[in-house]
Parts: structure tokens; C-alpha cells; sequence
């Protein structure tokens, strides 16, 4: 049970990314992922093969809404926004996260 | 019976609708991959394949899952992640203890970071690995508590101080190796040129960087990881001095590093797909630190580690470089 909690939190925080990223305006999943890299300082890497079912899973919860558009030099490409709950979703994550790293810098200090 | 012929027909054609949606959002994302690496320097026909490669076993699953359901290869991917995320989970406790975070000042939320990123410190081969610190700029004004270090402060910071043995800069970066036998996308770091010896570690062939190597026209060498020189070089110790081909411009290889040494890695996490968290970095290169850098204080993409003087404690260290620090801001 405990370490399932922990799994999901690992997960949730690539859900976490990814809405934050979308909250400053509709992107595709190329440039979520390079998005991601590069505000991170490449700390984080994001492979396709995870991305992809994060971004379709967020959809499918309704999180994000997809839809085709022209790319540049208009290829079309699949753009990825945040639904109003996704924007919910993504202030309660964001509390969540920061009493998290929070209690963890606490500890950290002065344990 | 008609009626639940037309309900299998419907969700058929809902499902090659899906299918062909994905092939084609796949297939965007490679062609922006296969752009990229030609931006690197690969061949039209090496930077396809990289790109294909890069998106790892994506194409086999879909493939294998194609008369299965529609999207058993997405859930295959998140079994992967899940035992990936389990893997990760173990490694915190273990590395806690070999780097903390050295952030100027007192920070809010400094610590998570440095914890992924000592991940890739296992399994921990260097010198008393207590007195590595990472160090961070903050700046609480603007409500930034961990940032990454520009270029002038760190050099100012390593010029500056009386509390580091080593003060060292890094920054991971991925390279197209290109030429025989094949291109590939490597990852890697630049580095400062005493990374290694303010980690503890020495080159199992060849020679470590000098300080020279930090300069325009001295810049051009490399050191491989070991896996890569296992791997690409089939271990051949004639290696050393020989030119290999990154992102289009020629560097001589001039030493091998030991198995052990994964630093940096491709630093901490992959997101998702979290089992290839301890991919070793493949190779490093020096950075350039004369010129124009020097007097870059606000792009901070540099992350910077530390080796405290005997007796030095964390305290005393960042006063000091709060100090340095002030001189730079005045």
C-alpha cells in the first residue's frame, strides 16, 4: 500500500509537468517534452514512449482537451490544452507538491 | 444480430480512427526528432534512425498490440513506468547522505532536486563523498530558491573562494556521434576540467583534462564513458588520440573513464519510463570558460558541485560564497 502511494506520486509528477507546462498556452507533444527538458536545466528527460500515454491518459481524465492543428510549415500535428478541471487539477497538485519538497527541506535541515 | 454487427463495425472503425490518430502523432514527433538530429550534424538517413531509436520500444509495442486491444501498448508503457518509479523509490535513502544541497542561504524548497539528481551518484566510487556538495543560486526577491548557476558567478565563486578544494561545473547534454559504424545520439556533459578531480576519480586510460582545455582553440578533446568505449570501441586502448566526429566537429578522445563513474548521467529522471535513471553518461567534453562567459550572470543553466576543504563546515562555505556573491550584485 505505502509503496504504492509512492509510485503514484512519482507519476503524478510527470502529470504535474505536463499541466504546468500547458497552462501557458496549448502545445504538441514535441514541444512538451523539449519544454519540459529545457526549464528543468535538462534534469528531467521525458522519453516518447512515456509521454504519450501520460498526455492520452490526461485526456482521457478529461484533464486536457487534444486537438488537430496546423504545426509550423504546416504539418498537422496533435495540440494539447488544459480543460478547466485540468486547471483545477493542476493548483491542487501544485499545493500538494510544495508541502511535500516543503516537509522534505525541513527534514533536510534540521533532522 | 444486425444490431450488434453494426455496434462491432462502429467501435472497428472508432478504433482504426484512433489508431490512425496516433500513427500520425507518432509520426509528427519523429519527424521533429529526425530535424533536430540533422541540426546536429547527422546525415538525412542516420538522423531517421536515431529518431526512431530515441523513441525506444514505442514502435515494437504498437506493432505487437495492433490486433489487440487499442491501447495495450500504452498500458504495457505505464507497467514499465511503475516498476521504473519502484526502482527510484529505493535509491533516495541511500544517496541523501553523499550530496546535499550547499543553497546560498536558507531555501524553501531546495532539496528535491539535488535528491534525484544524487541518484546517479551511485554506486558512489569517488573520495570521501560526504564533503561533495552541490551549490545553487537563490534568489528569494523574485521567489527563487534553487536556480541553476550562471557562468560569471561561478567562475567568480571558484576564482574567489578559500573554502573548496575543487569547485566544478557541469551541464548534461546530449551529442550526435557521428561516423563509423554507425551515428548514434549520445549523452554527456560539459564540464569543467577539474569535474573529475573534485569527484575523486581518475581516467582508467589515458589522461584527465588540464586546465588549458578550457580555452578557445585548446577545447576539442573528449573523454569516453566507459560503456561507450566497451560498446562503440570494442575496448580498444588504442582509442586514445583518436578523432571522433560530435555534432559535426572533430574531437580527440584522450582518455577513458572507469565503469563505475556514471556522473553526470543524464541527470536524474527520466520522467516516466524511470528504470533508465542510472544510463551512465557516454562521454564529456570542457567547457569553454574564457571569453564571453565570463561576464554572463543572468542565464543559469549550470550546475555546480563542490569538494569542501577539510575542516570546512557547510555554514562556513556559504557565508563565503554569499560574500562573493554580494560583490558580484554591488
Amino acid at each position: 500500500m505505502a509503496r504504492k502511494k509512492k509510485t503514484d506520486m512519482l507519476q503524478g509528477m510527470l502529470d504535474l509537468l505536463i499541466l504546468r507546462v500547458l497552462s501557458q498556452g496549448e502545445l504538441n507533444g514535441w514541444d512538451v517534452m523539449n519544454r519540459i527538458q529545457v526549464v528543468s536545466g535538462e534534469v528531467f528527460r521525458v522519453i516518447p514512449g512515456s509521454l504519450y500515454p501520460a498526455l492520452h491518459r490526461l485526456e482521457a481524465s478529461g484533464l486536457v482537451k487534444a486537438e488537430w492543428g496546423a504545426s509550423d510549415n504546416n504539418r498537422r500535428a496533435k495540440f494539447y490544452k488544459l480543460t478547466a478541471a485540468g486547471r483545477k487539477q493542476l493548483d491542487a497538485e501544485r499545493e500538494t507538491w510544495k508541502r511535500f519538497s516543503g516537509a522534505v527541506e525541513l527534514i533536510l535541515r534540521d533532522a | 444480430m444486425l444490431s450488434r454487427l453494426k455496434t462491432a463495425l462502429r467501435a472497428l472503425l472508432r478504433r482504426s480512427q484512433a489508431e490512425h490518430d496516433l500513427d500520425e502523432e507518432l509520426r509528427y514527433h519523429i519527424e521533429r526528432q529526425t530535424e533536430q538530429n540533422i541540426r546536429l550534424g547527422m546525415s538525412p538517413e542516420e538522423a531517421r534512425r536515431a529518431a526512431r531509436k530515441a523513441f525506444g520500444g514505442v514502435e515494437q509495442a504498437k506493432e505487437r498490440s495492433r490486433d489487440a486491444r487499442g491501447v495495450r501498448w500504452l498500458e504495457d508503457l505505464w507497467q514499465d513506468l511503475r516498476y521504473g518509479a519502484r526502482m527510484l523509490v529505493k535509491a533516495p535513502n541511500i544517496t541523501l547522505t553523499a550530496v546535499i544541497t550547499l543553497a546560498l542561504g536558507i531555501g524553501a524548497n531546495t532539496a528535491i532536486f539535488s535528491v534525484v539528481n544524487a541518484v546517479l551518484l551511485r554506486p558512489l566510487p569517488f573520495k570521501e563523498p560526504a564533503a561533495l556538495f552541490t551549490v545553487w543560486e537563490r534568489n528569494p526577491q523574485v521567489g527563487v530558491e534553487q536556480n541553476a548557476v550562471a557562468p560569471g558567478a561561478f567562475l567568480d565563486w571558484r576564482e574567489q573562494n578559500h573554502v573548496f578544494e575543487h569547485l566544478a561545473v557541469f551541464e548534461t547534454r546530449g551529442f550526435a556521434l557521428t561516423g563509423e559504424p554507425e551515428a548514434e545520439r549520445v549523452t554527456g556533459a560539459s564540464v569543467s576540467t577539474n569535474l573529475f578531480r573534485t569527484l575523486g576519480v581518475s581516467p582508467l586510460l589515458g589522461r584527465d583534462f588540464v586546465m588549458e582545455e578550457e580555452t578557445t582553440g585548446h577545447n576539442r578533446v573528449a573523454i569516453l564513458g566507459h560503456s561507450l568505449w566497451q560498446g562503440r570501441f570494442h575496448a580498444d586502448p588504442s582509442v586514445i588520440g583518436r578523432e571522433i566526429t560530435l555534432n559535426g566537429n572533430p574531437f580527440t578522445v584522450i582518455g577513458v573513464m572507469p565503469p563505475k563513474l556514471r556522473f553526470p548521467g543524464f541527470t536524474g529522471i527520466e520522467l516516466g519510463r524511470l528504470a533508465r535513471v542510472n544510463q551512465p553518461a557516454d562521454l564529456w567534453v570542457p567547457m569553454l570558460l574564457d571569453g564571453p562567459v565570463r561576464s554572463i550572470y543572468n542565464q543559469h543553466n549550470w550546475q555546480v558541485i563542490g569538494r569542501l576543504k577539510t575542516g570546512v563546515t557547510p555554514a562556513q562555505a556559504t557565508s563565503e560564497l554569499d560574500a562573493i556573491q554580494r560583490l558580484i550584485e554591488a
